[in-house]
């Protein structure tokens, strides 16, 4: 019984979120938009530059030729990934801009339903955005990969998801400390993109910077991922296990954050902007 | 006065949180980062011998950092009005700023340049930023050479800016719009890539907007030309300007008056 | 002269933007109402949420553009001389957003005092008359965020006073206070007007607030006005009758066929309160019909009528409706 009233409640979350998001129209198409801009934009990159389709430079480090399907898979997974941290911050700042955080924390769902049924809204409209995409850029862009193997690569993304979502467990217990959440967040996504190796492999950053992108869950999320759609399981055993070490590690720190900064704010009270 | 008042408060209320400066650079680098990386990896190297021959400049670091910096310049105006009215209409602000004898174009003003002028000092850390990080080759004279065309560029926006005080004003809720044309303006400008790989007819459009000019005369003075053989550019940007200016007052005035009837608040 | 006069003064809401060859319908918010306040007048708009109050103050005000008919505030045309009238009036508007909440107390009013053109000689010494009369002084330099809900709307009275108004509009100004900071936000603008001659047009659909407070009160629902006239005179509309007020326990098993309004719900302790001008003829009467209903009923008085009274009186319904 308890079960089905915590479904019911994550169900309403959700609805409530996909109202919201879907009432701005624009917003949709904005959103769709982007996804061919930035594919677009690889493509003409590639092409302005090298006059062709595929780069052998980029075959070298990567193993991928086609530059647009590498970013496709890239952009696909960092699509994907970004879904649990934004649910899980995007969530708290939006209720508290708009005044209804307390009445949501008040209620006597669970917390993880709260972002659970942000997440799942979110979830939902990148899948959609996907079917969207991903049809177009085959038949547009004439992105190709191995479509066993892709389905081979989804039980890895969801390993990486489970540490996406350790981080973005901890760093929603952040959010609730501070006063102006929203820059905050900015400069997580930011460090996110810049350090997912979504659009270039990260081997290209400085040393520093790709020691702190494999220590985030998404580069070796995307590596994973592109690893195992062009070669299989065993030539990508490293980068599983890595991953899977990675994600249990985010898991169990996501969660010990989140319970301690959700006790503080308890002392402290939760901020109203 | 007017717009002074309004840089000193949104001045104040910007720098009195440091992290939304910090975020503001971040967002503003990593943009940049994702297309030159992306560039280099696929070159193997910053050298492009067809961009050399297809624009003269074969260094796509410096290539790509030019033109974002100017297309940065040209959106802040639009940025500055969308943005800026908006959260006026957010704090609910908009109306209290309205009822004063001040003249709203005034205050409209004064909350772009203010955000103009934020912008400005974001990416002119954001330009010294990419500068240093791909090494990109400096000379004072350049940047001087380059400052009037910035600033031409800068001024049609700014009138073309008044379309979306327009809008916002009457709709509220603009942003995807706006970003919309933003995005649609970096890719058909050739921001990051030379526009000749787009089918003509893409290419004849792209010569509508003066960010396609401005870029192609900067990146020329940063390859050695002079302003006589740019002035083709030149000339096209010089004609954009009283256009952008007609058309950004003409629906200005038109939104003016639809808002007069429904409100002035209410986000 | 009078300072504000209004001639069928019409509002009416596109329901969409109104688009070139688009078809639009309309919403009557203000259907013809015609007023005069006299120079260093208090004068209030009474009715419910909903009634046209505000649309009327934001035409008066210039925020909005009527549909049709004239207004003069000062002797100036609402239409064509917006920024001689705003240099010479103030709002305090409904809601606590209305200030800039990441800057003080002292920097919001600096804002806004040159705005409106207040000399920079006089601006210190205006802002810090203004901020000690509203008693914020001390909290000047802390953010507007961190205020209280009197303290902000304290601030917006303050700001609405840094171009010394002639005249000064105050949408619903107690509306969310507390009873201390509603008595302090009264009693200031009693003497805005007393001592200092000014004119002042509120809007409140607390007929306490009206009755108390006002030189003359116009009563508007539904976008028009039934009735304009001091307090005591628009009782004297129901003096003769007498005002009942019965409680009772639980919900009214249906709707009286006298003008009786339900004007308290109490959910807590289940009562309900309705009240009406009933004369001592019928009173026997409405409590047979209560009875044969089967309704508990707690108590029967007769008051002294209030403009809830004359509300009901005309309009068949109560304030809180």
């Amino acid at each position: 019984m308890e079960a089905i009233n915590e479904l019911r409640a994550l169900y309403g979350v959700a609805v409530k979120n996909w109202r919201i998001f879907t009432s701005y129209k624009l917003w949709l198409v904005s959103d769709v938009m982007m996804g061919f801009f930035f594919v677009g934009q690889a493509l003409l990159i590639g092409i302005g530059l090298t006059g062709e389709r595929n780069s052998r430079a980029l075959q070298q480090i990567t193993g991928y030729a086609d530059y647009v399907t590498f970013a496709v898979l890239g952009f696909m997974v960092l699509g994907f990934g970004l879904t649990f941290l934004s649910g899980f911050v995007w969530s708290v700042v939006d209720e508290l801009y708009a005044g209804t955080l307390e009445y949501s924390f008040a209620a006597p769902m669970r917390r993880i339903t709260f972002f659970m049924g942000n997440v799942l809204t979110r979830l939902f409209l990148s899948f959609l955005y996907m079917s969207v995409y991903v049809p177009i850029f085959i038949l547009l862009f004439d992105v190709r990969f191995n479509f066993l193997n892709f389905v081979k690569a989804l039980p890895f993304l969801l390993i990486g998801a489970v540490g996406m979502i350790g981080l973005g467990m901890a760093a929603a217990g952040l959010v609730l400390y501070l006063k102006d959440p929203g820059p905050f967040i900015t400069i997580l996504e930011m460090l996110v993109f810049a350090l997912s190796g979504a659009m270039y492999p990260i081997s290209i950053l400085p040393m520093g910077l790709q020691v702190l992108a494999k220590a985030l869950p998404y580069a070796p999320t995307s590596e994973a991922v592109r690893k195992i759609v062009a070669y299989g399981y065993a030539a990508s055993v490293n980068e599983i296990s890595y991953l899977m070490l990675l994600s249990g590690f985010y898991a169990i720190i996501g969660y010990l954050s989140y319970k301690w900064s959700e006790k503080q704010a308890r002392t402290v009270g939760l901020k109203s902007y | 006065m007017i717009l002074s008042a309004v840089v000193e408060k949104e001045f104040r209320m910007f720098f009195r949180y440091p992290l939304r400066v910090i975020s503001s650079i971040l967002v503003g680098i990593v943009f940049l980062l994702q297309f030159v990386f992306f560039g280099q990896a696929v070159l193997g190297g910053r050298y492009s011998a067809l961009l050399e021959v297809s624009t003269g400049m074969g260094d796509y670091p410096t290539y790509a950092l030019i033109g974002y910096v100017l297309w940065w310049v040209s959106v802040s105006p639009m940025e500055a009005y969308v943005w800026g009215v908006r959260r006026e209409l957010q704090r609910g602000t908009f109306e209290m700023n309205i009822l004063s004898p001040a003249k709203i174009v005034e205050l409209l003003s004064g909350l772009a340049i203010s955000w103009l002028l934020m912008d400005s000092v974001l990416m002119m850390i954001v330009f010294a930023i990419g500068a240093v990080i791909f090494a990109i080759p400096l000379t004072l004279l350049t940047i001087l050479k380059s400052l009037p065309i910035v600033v031409a560029s800068l001024i049609a926006f700014l009138g073309f800016g008044f379309v979306f005080a327009g809008l916002v004003m009457m709709l509220k809720n603009i942003g995807p719009f706006a970003q919309i044309f933003e995005f649609a303006m970096l890719f058909f400008s050739g921001v990051f890539f030379p526009l000749n790989v787009m089918p003509k007819a893409m290419i004849a459009f792209s010569k509508l907007f003066p960010l396609t000019h401005a870029a192609a005369v900067v990146r020329g003075l940063f390859v050695g030309k002079g302003y006589l053989e740019v002035w083709g550019e030149v000339a096209w940007l010089l004609v954009l300007i009283p256009v952008y200016w007609g058309i950004g007052y003409l629906i200005f005035k038109w939104a003016e008056r639809i808002t007069r009837v429904i409100g002035y608040g209410g986000y | 002269m009078y300072a504000i006069e209004v001639n069928n003064l019409k509002k009416y809401y596109p329901k969409k933007i109104p688009f070139p060859f688009r078809k639009v319908e309309w919403i009557e918010a203000v259907k013809g109402i015609s007023f005069k306040v006299k120079k260093g007048e208090l004068f209030g708009f009474l009715g419910p949420n909903g009634a046209g109050k505000t649309t009327t103050i934001k035409m008066l005000t210039t925020l909005l553009e009527p549909t049709d008919g004239s207004a003069r505030i000062l002797g100036y045309d609402i239409r064509e001389n917006t920024r001689e009238i705003r240099r010479r009036i103030n709002l305090v508007a409904e809601g606590e957003r209305t200030l800039y909440w990441r800057l003080s107390g002292y920097e919001n009013l600096k804002y806004f005092a040159r705005i409106y053109y207040v000399s920079k000689e006089g601006e210190r010494e205006r802002i810090e008359s203004l901020l000690k009369l509203v008693g914020l002084w001390e909290k000047r330099n802390d953010l507007v965020m961190n205020y209280s809900r009197g303290m902000k709307q304290r601030l917006a009275i303050a700001k609405a006073l840094v171009n010394d108004p002639e005249v000064l509009f105050l949408d619903e100004p107690t509306l969310g206070l507390d009873v201390q900071s509603s008595i302090f936000v009264r009693e200031f603008v009693r003497k805005l007007v007393d001592e200092q001659g000014k004119t002042v047009l509120l809007t409140t659909h607390y007929m306490a607030e009206a009755e108390q407070l006002c030189d003359r009160i116009a009563i508007i629902d539904h976008g028009k006005i039934i009735a304009l006239d001091t307090p005591d005179n628009l009782k004297k509309l129901v003096m003769n009758e007498d005002a009942v007020e019965i409680r009772l326990k639980g919900n009214v098993p249906e709707e009286t066929p006298w003008r009786l309004a339900i004007v308290e719900r109490d959910m807590e302790s289940n009562v309900t309160v309705l009240r009406g001008p009933v004369d001592e003829e019928e009173l026997s009467k409405v409590v047979e019909w209560l009875v044969r209903r089967k309704a508990k009923i707690i108590s029967v008085e007769q008051k002294e009528p209030t403009l809830e009274d004359v509300f009901i009186r005309l309009t068949g319904r109560g304030l809180r409706d």
